[in-house]
């Protein structure tokens, strides 16, 4: 018995950026193709977002494998992709290529990569949302809902085509509108989706915190790049990092 | 220097990736089509606390007592992982939706561990103990964990295995509590 629609989300995943990837060319990873950029840096955000899970959700598992590998049970997707992004980056500065260059660079295909997970939730358990008259009945339900995983997937999909269609510009900045844009609509379909009680979901607070930290950032870059400007060229300007 | 393709330049990291990914899928289907209308003369959940060990006409008893109000309906197991990390998720449940009855059901089990995971857990609402087998044989179950949804007419309305989502349990409640 396979979960045949987590399996087929999982193969999309992984084989929708790797087409595009074959269609485009981006500096630095044309010559040694998609995956073999990022297989690494994909296990380990894997595994951290898996230990992340279980940290924050059965702390008395962490010692047992059996736990750890069953990885159905949960994972956090920040804390995954913050390690896959320091990874890749690591991995970029041993083989001589500016790391910001190098993520800027798979930030397209990350986001594309998230919005078809987002999308292939009509082959898991079911897009979810706020009844609307506009929208799907998911299994097991009566009603027509909205299905919020659908849009997300628009939105981060848009986000995926403006992000490459920045490789020209400097990487911070494209990197900042990919994690920043990722982290708004992951903020606003928390606002939609349904949940267990009053409060913020996990999935909402961490991802305003992460757009919180970009919106600071940026305004910090922006006010001492202003009064610092030399020669000497930042993160977001051109050929930078 | 000839460059020798992908497969044979990133084996491991790629191998690895995939099996992370088998393990993701699992070996559970995600919904559960079993039909099931409890009958019979109703019969009172147990308190919070108690662990009864009961039959399957006695399970039945319990969710003919309950009509008028969705029942959250949760077969569990102490060795069953992902029943640990829904386990929070459930109790957090059974105290935002008061006008709710959930009921554990431990299956496959033994009584020590059973009443050792609810106290890690904290959970308070009513559980029993499936020691025959019989409850899970008539709600057909196909894994572990499953989660099963009753409308306020005692008709199943969702079997879902294999540990459930705060969305899909928060969305399959609300649309029970407006049927």
């Amino acid at each position: 018995m396979i979960d045949t629609g987590l399996l087929l989300s999982i193969a999309l995943v992984l084989i929708v950026p790797w087409l595009w990837s074959r269609r485009t060319s981006m500096p630095t990873i044309a010559q040694r193709g998609l995956y073999d950029e990022v297989s690494g840096a994909l296990l380990v955000g894997l595994i951290v977002s898996r230990l992340a899970a279980m940290a924050l959700d059965n702390p008395g598992g962490l010692l047992q494998v059996r736990d750890l590998l069953v990885i159905r049970s949960g994972m956090e997707f920040w804390p995954g992709m913050v390690a896959g992004a320091v990874t890749a980056a690591w991995r970029a500065h041993r083989h001589h290529v500016p790391p910001l260059r190098r993520l800027a660079d798979l930030a397209p295909f990350g986001l594309i990569a998230y919005a078809t997970y987002e999308a292939a939730c009509l082959g898991r358990e079911g897009c979810y949302g706020p009844v609307s008259p506009l929208g799907l009945v998911p299994d097991g339900l009566t009603t027509r809902v909205l299905p919020v995983g659908l849009l997300v997937a628009l939105a981060v999909g848009l986000l995926a085509v403006l992000t490459f269609r920045m490789r020209t510009k400097p990487p911070g900045l494209t990197i900042a509108i990919a994690v920043g844009g990722l982290a708004l609509a992951r903020a606003v379909a928390s606002i939609w989706l349904p949940r267990v009680g009053t409060g913020l979901t996990r999935q909402h607070l961490t991802s305003l915190t992460v757009l919180a930290v970009i919106v600071v950032s940026g305004i910090a870059f922006a006010l001492t790049g202003r009064s610092s400007r030399t020669a000497v060229p930042g993160v977001f300007d051109e050929g930078g990092a | 220097m000839a460059v020798l393709p992908m497969w044979r330049r990133r084996p491991v990291s790629l191998l690895l990736v995939l099996g992370v990914a088998v393990l993701a899928v699992g070996c559970v289907p995600s919904n559960s089509t079993a039909t099931f209308q409890a009958q019979g003369a109703p019969i009172p959940l147990p308190s919070g606390g108690m662990l009864p060990d009961i039959t399957g006409d006695q399970f039945e008893g319990m969710l003919v007592s309950q009509r008028g109000r969705v029942v959250i309906v949760n077969v569990w197991a102490s060795w069953c992982v992902p029943c640990r990390t829904e386990a929070p998720l459930l109790q957090r449940a059974s105290e935002s939706y008061p006008d709710v009855t959930f009921l554990g059901v431990d299956s496959k089990d033994g009584r020590r561990a059973a009443a050792q995971f609810i106290d890690e857990f904290d959970i308070r609402y009513p559980n029993v103990i499936d020691s025959s087998g019989e409850i899970r044989q008539r709600l057909g179950l196909r894994g572990f964990p499953t989660t099963y949804i009753f409308g306020p007419d005692g008709a199943l309305r969702a079997g879902v295995v294999g540990g459930i989502s705060e969305q899909r349990l928060a969305a399959q409640i609300e649309d029970a509590r407006r049927s």
